[in-house]
């Protein structure tokens, strides 16, 4: 079973008497999971794009195996409103703020192409949205690999569908963030006030991590370290200061790990030639999710980072993700009731800008 | 000044057991810290290839420049032994147990070059011990391109030059250890009973690494994650119960970050071909030692809580200038308790090394 829900969620077990919905003590919001566009694949069958879908490489043979099945095992959950909030209600979530499947990219084929993907699977998870205004709300996909597309398709959704915010990888086709272009796209967000979910799809360093799952367990932490690194470095969370990225899978490699990149700051030109203060300044402005897995990481993120800093998240409904947000977060030892609100659903509402219901 | 020391060291005193903890004196050794040996850097001059060194291979011109003019810089800290000494007294370190320079390691010269290397370096670093028995252990080089070739050095480090164990990369020019042929290698380090000092010298693959010195900062740490990621899942560790082995800069990022390959070991069978059932991948994880070359208090003091101080070993990467320049400092710093921080500052590795 893929995603079951929960040891610990929800509601009777934590034993508290007041609730604000869905029979939490607080109010919670899952920043990290995913809706799945069927329509969207369809496209790729397009004999003009076919070659080029050849470019997504499996790993081994059996990765390649367990990745196929799992996406019929767990698709209407990807792709069925009503079993998502079943689930939810299951793990005591009351809003999900749905982001596309990171397949949904596209970044490697013609920009006219995947900004048609885009708009495809932004419309559907506005649709999904619409459909339950109380329990979802949505981030879009835009095709980086044009940025002026990108930025437009963004202000749509934003105008349109009242989407708020939008899912980039952490790279584009291989090109690092902030090496593709994308200076009027991170603008854009920052103007519109709307968020950054940065969530990796596998990794451009495929030769050495074919095996044993690496592509996504050391892939995914690894592109989040280098796009965190090229966003601190190059200056961009300088260039940008209001802008707010949310990283998936609690950020990644350098949260966990910082000190190696303030060390140098202080002794080497080639460390600050762009930025004037120490790294960890800007890693500071970033969020984390919360999907860790381990309490110690949990609580390490939120001492040296702060609560206000870490997101719940799950990356429902895939084997990676956290099956017991709530629990995870509400067990996981010294965080203080002030501090389990704000990481639950305080920090999401706010970077959402989500209405938080009333205690009930 | 690359290396000053050393805010928190202590004032004054003689060479030799000045560490105090509470009342305890304390032994204090550096478990990572280098040696250059310029007959080397002569013996391979011809056949040099900077694409072989991924450090410099992948960096801008910037840093390539920077990191010449650092060489030139430091090399009094990396060859004269009194230099070093006073380096030492003046942070506090009572012991260094010295290894080569990773750009030593010459992993893709052919095997007779990298053997002959390998020997210069080791007979340098025996020297050197045998100069000040009192302050000096040393962790040899071994030609890890040829197998055989690698048991026999390491044969020598152990039982003619008196080392208590190697340093080796996280990789053999982009092979990983596990596939590497060098499962009679570990069987030998294994059956010597010594210690292991792994550390990278950059990571193979890409230029996304050339900015920034990510090229050390990023990859380094990855080159080790992948190591120790590929010790676990193909069974090295399984194979070798009896291994030992330290790994530098705190273990790059897997020691902070150990969550993701516990939840995806039971749900994915193509996590599971080389552990046996009952096993989860941090029960390996937990066998290593890292050193405590971090920087920062918080890492620090998480490696401990997770891993145990028994399994924290203090170190620096003397003299580059990506050393921690303070290692007692930075120990006595963290919020740890009187025993903890005596394990770290050198009871552990007085136990890795066979210290007296």
């Amino acid at each position: 079973m893929f995603f079951k829900c929960a040891t610990h969620a929800p509601a009777s077990d934590h034993g508290h008497a007041e609730t604000v919905a869905n029979g939490n003590k607080h109010f919670t919001v899952d920043i990290h999971c995913h809706v799945h566009v069927p329509d969207a694949d369809a496209m790729l069958a397009d004999p003009s794009v076919a070659d080029q879908a050849k470019l997504y490489k499996e790993a081994n043979a059996l990765t390649g195996e367990i990745n196929r099945n799992q996406h019929q095992t767990i698709l209407d959950k990807l792709t069925e409103p009503e079993v998502r909030i079943a689930d939810m209600d299951a793990c005591g979530i009351d809003v999900q703020a749905l982001s596309p499947s990171p397949f949904h990219y596209n970044y490697q084929y013609p920009a006219e192409f995947a900004r048609d993907t885009s708009k495809v699977v932004n419309d559907r998870i506005a649709e999904v949205v619409a459909g339950n205004p109380d329990r979802f709300v949505g981030l879009c996909t835009a095709p980086l690999q044009d940025a002026d597309m990108a930025v437009a398709e963004l202000e749509r959704c934003v105008k349109e569908h009242g989407t708020r915010g939008v899912e980039i990888s952490t790279n584009v086709n291989g090109q690092d963030l902030t090496r593709a272009g994308l200076e009027k796209f991170f603008a854009k967000v920052e103007e519109l006030d709307v968020m950054i979910f940065m969530h990796p799809i596998g990794t451009s360093f495929k030769e050495r991590m074919s095996d044993h799952y690496f592509r996504n367990t050391i892939g995914h932490p690894l592109e989040s370290a280098l796009a965190v690194g090229h966003l601190v470095f190059d200056g961009y969370l300088e260039k940008f200061p209001g802008i707010k990225i949310c990283i998936a899978h609690g950020g990644g490699y350098v949260p966990t790990y910082s000190g190696r990149f303030d060390h140098p700051y202080h002794l080497r030109d080639d460390c600050r030639q762009v930025i004037s203060k120490p790294p960890s300044h800007y890693v500071k402005k970033l969020y984390f999710d919360t999907v860790v897995f381990t309490d110690h990481q949990l609580r390490y993120l939120v001492d040296t980072w702060g609560a206000d800093h870490i997101v719940m998240g799950t990356d429902y409904p895939y084997d990676m993700a956290e099956p017991d947000p709530v629990g995870f977060v509400d067990g996981t030892s010294g965080l203080s009731d002030d501090q389990k609100a704000t990481v639950m659903g305080g920090n999401a509402a706010r970077l959402l800008n989500l209405e938080v219901p009333a205690k009930g | 000044m690359l290396f000053k020391c050393a805010h928190h060291a202590p004032e004054t005193g003689t060479a030799g057991h000045r560490v105090s903890i509470g009342d305890a004196k304390v032994r204090s050794v550096d478990i990572h810290c280098h040696l250059h040996v310029p007959e080397v850097d002569a013996m391979v001059k011809d056949v040099f290839d900077l694409k072989t060194e991924p450090l410099m291979w992948h960096a801008t011109e910037e840093t390539r420049a920077y990191q010449r003019q650092h060489t030139q810089d430091i090399m009094p800290m990396a060859t004269d032994v009194d230099v070093r000494l006073s380096h030492m007294d003046a942070a506090g370190v009572d012991i260094q147990a010295v290894s080569t320079a990773p750009n030593h390691y010459c992993y893709w010269a052919e095997p007779d070059l990298g053997r002959d290397v390998a020997q210069t370096v080791n007979n340098e670093l025996a020297e050197m011990v045998a100069g000040h028995p009192d302050r000096f252990v040393a962790l040899g080089t071994v030609p890890l391109q040829n197998p055989e070739m690698a048991v026999a050095e390491l044969e020598r480090c152990v039982g003619e030059l008196g080392m208590r164990g190697v340093e080796i990369s996280t990789d053999v020019c982009g092979t990983e250890l596990s596939r590497s042929g060098l499962d009679k290698f570990f069987a030998r380090v294994e059956e010597l009973g010594v210690v292991i000092f792994m550390h990278p010298a950059g990571f193979s693959e890409s230029a996304r690494f050339a900015d920034h010195y990510f090229s050390n900062i990023i990859a380094n740490p990855l080159a080790t994650t992948t190591a120790v990621h590929y010790l676990i899942f193909d069974g090295v560790m399984d194979r070798h119960p009896g291994l030992k082995i330290c790994v530098a800069h705190g273990g790059g990022f897997l020691g902070a970050y150990s969550g993701r390959i516990d939840h995806a070991h039971p749900l994915r069978p193509d996590m599971q071909r080389h552990l046996p059932k009952g096993k989860v991948p941090t029960d390996y994880l937990k066998r290593f030692y890292f050193d405590t070359v971090v920087f920062t208090d918080h890492q620090l003091e998480y490696l401990v809580k997770v891993f145990g101080a028994d399994h924290i070993v203090m170190g620096t990467d003397y003299p580059y200038d990506m050393a921690e320049v303070d290692p007692i400092g930075h120990v006595n710093g963290a919020d740890l308790s009187d025993d903890q921080k005596a394990q770290i500052i050198g009871g552990n590795a007085a136990q890795l090394l066979g210290l007296d």
